[in-house]
């Protein structure tokens, strides 16, 4: 029996602007806007146009639902291939950089 | 030179300062390459929009979409309820706008014709028994009982305009002796509002006259010229000579979207008036018509990145979001009401390079779904698709009147 104490191993951190933290950010809000967009809250954007997304649902929860869709949505739209694409230049940099 | 630099990134990104520097500078470069690429994703061929002969797909999935409406009464009540909780207006313009559809569309598709024409009929005989039952103020909004019409018997052009429309579209498709008279009654009391009024216009709601309501009735007027072989050319002229002394801003020349009966502006111009309004207007004076839309355009439409828009307000006349301009975007000045028209009239006008950037706004931003063939904007609701659907296949009916002109 093997009584010594292995240390525990260390969670690696991505470091904060790093290309593996654009790449985790990125998939993260590509995830969360999946789960909203699964949950159905796509049909709460109707508070948009002043209607709710059904009879038995108010303006108010409709707005709290579609707004959450929206800011997601634009997350994974928007924000996500931008980290996307960060990631992306500074792998290309760190190569160039390593064979230069 | 550049082996230097890479050089100097890697000694720089082992401290912390060199890290985010290069992070911000990556940021930097994909925000500048991803939005104005953005677009790509969502612009498509006109085509896919609207189609100068037959139905576009978004056509064909669209009017899918409102055809089940109407003959699943479960389905339509919900979606009736739903817009009815926020403004009863929107039930009937949902209505007019799908039977105006219908109209284009059994011109553009024969074959479905005799589908389209039960529709129609529903839709229309539905509509006069509702407003026989309640009365008029089923479909306006609670205000109009607040106050008194100046003209007496009380009439709200807002109805007698959109139905009379009605009435002649479905007659334009196909005849139906019934709706004759319906429709010479509508336009004979329209004609007698107007001119009853000091600038020849009518009220659609107490002391409240609308140039969306008022041009809507020119073109009733000559639908049914068309249809009847009655002569309202005179009137029409000479109430497009006071709209141009009396409801046209100064400072943009476009028509203001609403005034008192006697002309005094209540509202200036407004995006989600004007496109239709220059839409409706092509049935009265053509170049007056054409001149409002290009206005409009320099006024009101937006474009950027690929993306296009229609703002509520002139920069010159500054006023708030309302029930028709739908939330405003600040700064970019998106408003749904006033885009979801600027469809209308970049249709109507061939405008084919405007209505293309505002599809790909739509596609961004309406939250579009699609489900055994047919599509709603989420983002939407019943009168907003059903005036998408109007501005992609808007065009034979016009066309038919305007080359009997004489």
């Amino acid at each position: 029996m093997n009584d010594t104490i292995q240390p525990k191993p260390r969670k690696r951190r991505t470091g904060f602007l790093s290309a593996k933290y654009f790449l985790s950010r990125s998939l993260e809000l590509a995830a969360l806007f999946l789960i909203a967009h699964l949950a159905g809250l796509r049909q709460y954007t109707a508070f948009l146009s002043g209607t709710t997304a059904d009879v038995g649902t108010t303006i108010e929860r409709s707005g709290v639902y579609g707004t959450i869709y929206i800011v997601l949505y634009l997350g994974c739209v928007v924000a996500a291939p931008i980290l996307l694409l960060s990631a992306g230049l500074l792998t290309l940099w760190d190569k160039a950089a390593r064979r230069g | 030179m550049f082996k230097r630099l890479f050089m100097r990134w890697e000694v720089k990104k082992t401290s912390l300062r060199g890290r985010l520097l290069r992070g911000l500078v990556a940021l930097t470069l994909a925000t500048a390459i991803w939005i104005p690429s953005l677009h790509f994703f969502f612009t498509r061929n006109v085509g896919d929009f609207r189609q100068p002969v037959g139905l576009s797909p978004k056509a064909e999935q669209l009017a899918a979409r409102h055809l089940q409406l109407w003959t699943d009464p479960k389905l339509r009540e919900r979606e009736l309820c739903r817009m009815r909780v926020s403004n009863a207006e929107w039930d009937f313009m949902g209505r007019t706008f799908l039977v105006w559809s219908l109209a284009d569309m059994g011109l553009r598709n024969p074959a479905a014709r005799q589908d389209y024409l039960r529709v129609m009929d529903q839709i229309i005989d539905e509509t006069l028994r509702l407003e026989k039952e309640h009365g008029m103020y089923f479909f306006l909004m609670p205000y109009a009982t607040a106050g008194s019409y100046v003209v007496q018997p009380a009439r709200s052009l807002f109805l007698d305009s959109e139905i009379a429309m009605m009435l002649a579209s479905r007659r334009m498709l196909e005849e139906k002796p019934e709706y004759r008279p319906l429709l010479k009654e509508r336009v004979d009391a329209m004609v007698a509002q107007m001119e009853r009024g000091p600038i020849l216009a009518a009220e659609s709601y107490p002391n409240e006259c609308w140039t969306f309501d008022n041009t809507a009735a020119l073109a009733a007027m000559r639908m049914e010229d068309y249809l009847d072989g009655t002569d309202h050319s005179a009137f029409v002229r000479r109430w497009v000579a006071s709209a141009k002394k009396n409801l046209t801003d100064p400072k943009t020349g476009i028509l203001i979207s609403s005034f008192t009966l006697s002309g005094e502006a209540l509202e200036g111009p407004e995006g989600s008036s004007i496109w239709m309004v220059a839409h409706f207007l092509r049935l009265a004076d053509g170049d007056f018509a054409r001149d409002q839309y290009a206005r409009a355009k320099k006024e009101l439409g937006r474009k950027m990145m690929g993306f296009a828009w229609s703002g509520e307000w002139p920069d010159s006349w500054r006023g708030g979001a309302n029930i028709d301009s739908g939330p405003v975007i600040p700064v970019l000045d998106i408003s749904a009401g006033a885009s979801g028209m600027a469809f209308i009239g970049a249709g109507s006008f061939g405008d084919d390079n405007y209505l293309t950037g505002l599809a790909a706004t739509l596609d961004f931003s309406g939250f579009p779904s699609r489900h055994a063939g047919q599509l709603k904007y989420c983002a939407s609701n019943q009168v907003g698709d059903a005036a998408l659907l109007y501005a992609a296949v808007l065009g034979p009916l016009w066309e038919r009147i305007e080359k009997a002109k004489p």
